[in-house]
């Protein structure tokens, strides 16, 4: 008889000796069991009674070693002497990845809100839960279109009004800003233009320096008559170049130039 | 809604075109008179040339070359009619500047030239009339249009005397040397002031 199987008889033993009313027991003080510790109790039980359970297996190998096959004495010589990473793994090692590689397997297989492994543990101690993750990270998969429309569009709410509300403030007080500083240096040039106008002594002179209207006969020799006919068109284009030449004086001297 | 950028934008266009505005307000209470006005004048109320009076005065030399090139295609009904809408068009307002005057007076003695040499005696009279009107100085302008009478006179002479009207002819044989005459004595005026002033123009 395995030493497994009389550990199992003996548990029951006491069950069934407390079902029956076995030695009355002391008036417990703890409130009662949930049903979650009940479960965790049960998940706990099955892992002993596979060998599974990484305390109860540490007690029985320190209280009854069981022996090495050739196989994992020689790997664990050849990492303890010559610090040899690469030497082949032990049966615990090789048994412990197959239960990682059907984990992972039973993971994908099924809803991630209802993940249980073969031996009916609950998602949260998926054991493959950190195999997962790394090997998303090194080849992660296709993500559904659907899925990834709504991160993007969640994203994008989140971030962009803050965003878009922190630089619209600043570019539109600098806009209105420069419209107001222009519009006064155009206002101030403009008045001081006017001042100069109105100063009396600067429309003296702009007076006396203006070109009136006066006759044209001064364009012509006056000691020769005009013909008896023709030389209108000359005359007017000579009349029309001199007038220009005041017009242009006249100009400059309403602007102040000298 | 505008978008916010453009808001900002409208809005900073609103407050300048209002800032020119009260601006050229400003400016308008010392601006000086709008083309088209009586007078283009200074402080001193004397007329000074202006953009109005160049504006008339291009106008006219327009009208002169555009008969210039209606006469050399032996079209002068076409150079009367250009001349003829320079003088009846708009001039500069109030009292016509001297150049106006002169320029028009010049223009009328060319019509009276041309309207004679087909035979519109009376009109070319009325051109010459209209024209000493404006040019009322001693200066040559004058004296071309008394000479511009004489030969309106001369011309009327010879087509009564080639229709036989003697007396007709008589007469304004007599009013062409009149004005022939009155023509020399301006000329001559002219003439004399500039040799008395030395020559200068």
């Amino acid at each position: 008889m395995s030493d497994d199987r009389k550990r199992r008889i003996v548990l029951r033993s006491q069950e069934r000796a407390s079902d029956a009313g076995g030695p009355p027991e002391a008036p417990s003080t703890e409130a009662p069991s949930t049903e979650a510790e009940r479960r965790a109790a049960a998940a706990t039980r099955e892992r002993i009674e596979r060998g599974t359970e990484p305390l109860v297996a540490a007690l029985v190998a320190a209280w009854r070693p069981a022996a090495l096959s050739e196989t994992d004495h020689e790997a664990l010589l050849r990492r303890a002497l010559d610090g040899d990473d690469l030497a082949p793994p032990t049966a615990a090692e090789l048994a412990e990845a197959e239960r990682l590689r059907h984990a992972l397997e039973a993971f994908e297989a099924r809803d991630a809100r209802d993940a249980r492994d073969e031996t009916g543990a609950d998602a949260a101690e998926d054991p493959g839960a950190v195999a997962r993750v790394l090997r998303a990270a090194y080849r992660p998969g296709s993500i559904d279109p659907r899925t990834n429309d709504e991160l993007v569009e969640r994203a994008l709410a989140a971030r962009a009004p803050r965003r878009r509300r922190r630089r619209v403030l600043p570019v539109t007080m600098a806009a209105l800003a420069t419209a107001v500083a222009m519009a006064a240096s155009a206002v101030l040039v403009l008045r001081v233009a006017r001042e100069r106008l109105e100063d009396p002594s600067i429309r003296g002179m702009a007076a006396a320096s203006l070109v009136r209207t006066r006759s044209t006969a001064p364009l012509f020799d006056e000691s020769a008559p005009f013909p008896r006919t023709g030389g209108e068109t000359a005359r007017v284009d000579r009349i029309v170049s001199a007038r220009a030449a005041d017009l242009r004086a006249n100009r400059f001297a309403a602007w102040g130039v000298p | 809604m505008l978008p916010r950028p453009r808001l900002s934008t409208a809005a900073a266009l609103v407050a300048l075109a209002l800032t020119a505005a009260a601006a050229c307000a400003d400016l308008a209470g010392t601006a000086p008179a709008p083309a088209g006005s009586a007078c283009s004048c200074d402080s001193l109320g004397a007329r000074v040339v202006d953009p109005v009076l160049l504006a008339f005065l291009s106008k006219a030399r327009a009208a002169h070359h555009q008969a210039d090139v209606a006469q050399a295609a032996a079209q002068p009904e076409k150079a009367i009619e250009a001349l003829e809408r320079f003088v009846s068009g708009p001039r500069p307002g109030g009292a016509p500047a001297p150049e106006v005057a002169e320029v028009l007076a010049d223009a009328r003695a060319r019509l009276a030239d041309l309207r004679s040499a087909r035979g519109d005696f009376d009109l070319a009279a009325r051109d010459v009339d209209e024209g000493l009107a404006l040019a009322e100085d001693v200066t040559h302008f004058r004296g071309h249009l008394l000479e511009a009478r004489g030969v309106v006179e001369e011309r009327r002479a010879k087509a009564l005397e080639d229709r036989g009207d003697v007396a007709g002819a008589r007469a304004a044989r007599e009013r062409a040397v009149l004005a022939f005459q009155q023509a020399i004595d301006v000329q001559d005026q002219v003439i004399a002031r500039s040799l008395r002033d030395g020559g200068a123009p």
